[in-house]
């Protein structure tokens, strides 16, 4: 599985690490993180990016890629992302919230904050996020709904 | 003095948080704009996300609180309506940078996944907490603004996701 990953300077060192243990477990990296970068152009850049590589999000099959974006507080990335059209973002800061957005929601992307979660916790909410399939069926409706917005 | 009014909104997997979340808002002193969903029937979370960030950026109310089970439903809808700021969080530190710096104006939390003591301290931060004007600050929102697609049909429409409850009716979405 492709997964696209950005960080801002306060991600940068998070991120570094994660990529460091998904790559050893097969995962194939894209790394959009750039010398300064806000945190709105790197949920921008990661948000865009996965959309390209998903038809727009409409590919949420088992090795669709996934975007992953470390900033310092997540929420902040959140808030940008889900102002792009067809982009479901998620915030998540616990391994049942990064698993439930992809089976339910089938969130493209995932921001986590390193002020807000620590380097282990970070991990396992990436991989249980990156490991969760898309339920699909009722779950769609909402998606359309979604997806119709601006 | 006028009360301060608060728009909430939420799905029907967390109707019975919300009433908790309302009913602690009314006893803090605030008018409550309840948008729904109001029972336990299986609904879709972007009606109340849409409604409840429509009624805090065309003024009816201060700001607005978001719930479904992990708030990330909900809080991607309200998001993407225009001039809506909204933070998805889990705890208070969060919530307080959100309004601080970001100028949030919709606080979101996910009813299964935080406590109902922890949300109501979530909100009682956000609704407190002052926007804190700097240049660099004001400059942050201007780019996420700035990132929002034109939507003429959207705003205030009620009837804009009618084909898919339609749909939904008609068998067309199913397990």
């Amino acid at each position: 599985m492709k997964v696209i990953i950005g960080a801002d300077k306060d991600g940068a060192q998070a991120k570094d690490e994660l990529v460091r243990e998904l790559k050893e477990e097969g995962y194939e990296i894209l790394d959009l993180s750039k010398e300064g970068q806000d945190f709105v152009d790197v949920a921008v850049a990661v948000a865009k990016e996965t959309l390209k590589e998903t038809d727009n999000g409409k590919d949420k099959s088992e090795n669709a890629p996934r975007g992953i974006v470390i900033d310092k507080w997540g929420t902040d990335a959140f808030m940008a992302a889900n102002k792009l059209k067809y982009v479901i973002c998620a915030n998540v800061s616990d391994e049942h919230s990064a698993r439930m957005t992809r089976r339910h929601n089938g969130a493209l992307l995932i921001t986590l904050g390193t002020a807000v979660v620590g380097p282990a916790l970070l991990k396992s909410c990436a991989k249980a996020y990156l490991e969760a399939p898309f339920d699909g069926g009722r779950h769609m409706v909402r998606i359309d709904m979604v997806n119709k917005m601006a | 003095m006028a009360k301060t009014v608060i728009s909430i909104g939420n799905d029907h997997i967390v109707t019975d948080i919300k009433e908790r979340i309302t009913e602690h808002l009314k006893e803090e002193g605030y008018e409550v704009i309840d948008n729904g969903t109001y029972d336990k029937l299986r609904t879709h979370y972007p009606i109340y996300g849409k409604k409840t960030a429509e009624k805090v950026v065309s003024g009816e109310a201060k700001l607005g609180v978001v719930l479904c089970g992990t708030g990330v439903g909900i809080s991607s809808s309200a998001d993407k309506v225009p001039g809506a700021r909204v933070a998805l969080v889990r705890d208070v530190a969060e919530a307080e940078y959100a309004r601080k710096a970001l100028n949030a104006n919709v606080v979101a939390v996910g009813g299964h996944i935080t406590g109902v003591d922890l949300i109501k301290a979530i909100v009682d931060k956000f609704l407190t907490t002052e926007y804190e004007e700097t240049p660099e600050h004001e400059a942050l929102i201007k780019k996420i603004d700035a990132l929002e697609g034109p939507k003429p049909e959207q705003t205030g429409n009620e009837h804009f996701f009618d084909e898919f409850e339609k749909k939904w009716e008609e068998g067309y979405y199913h397990d």
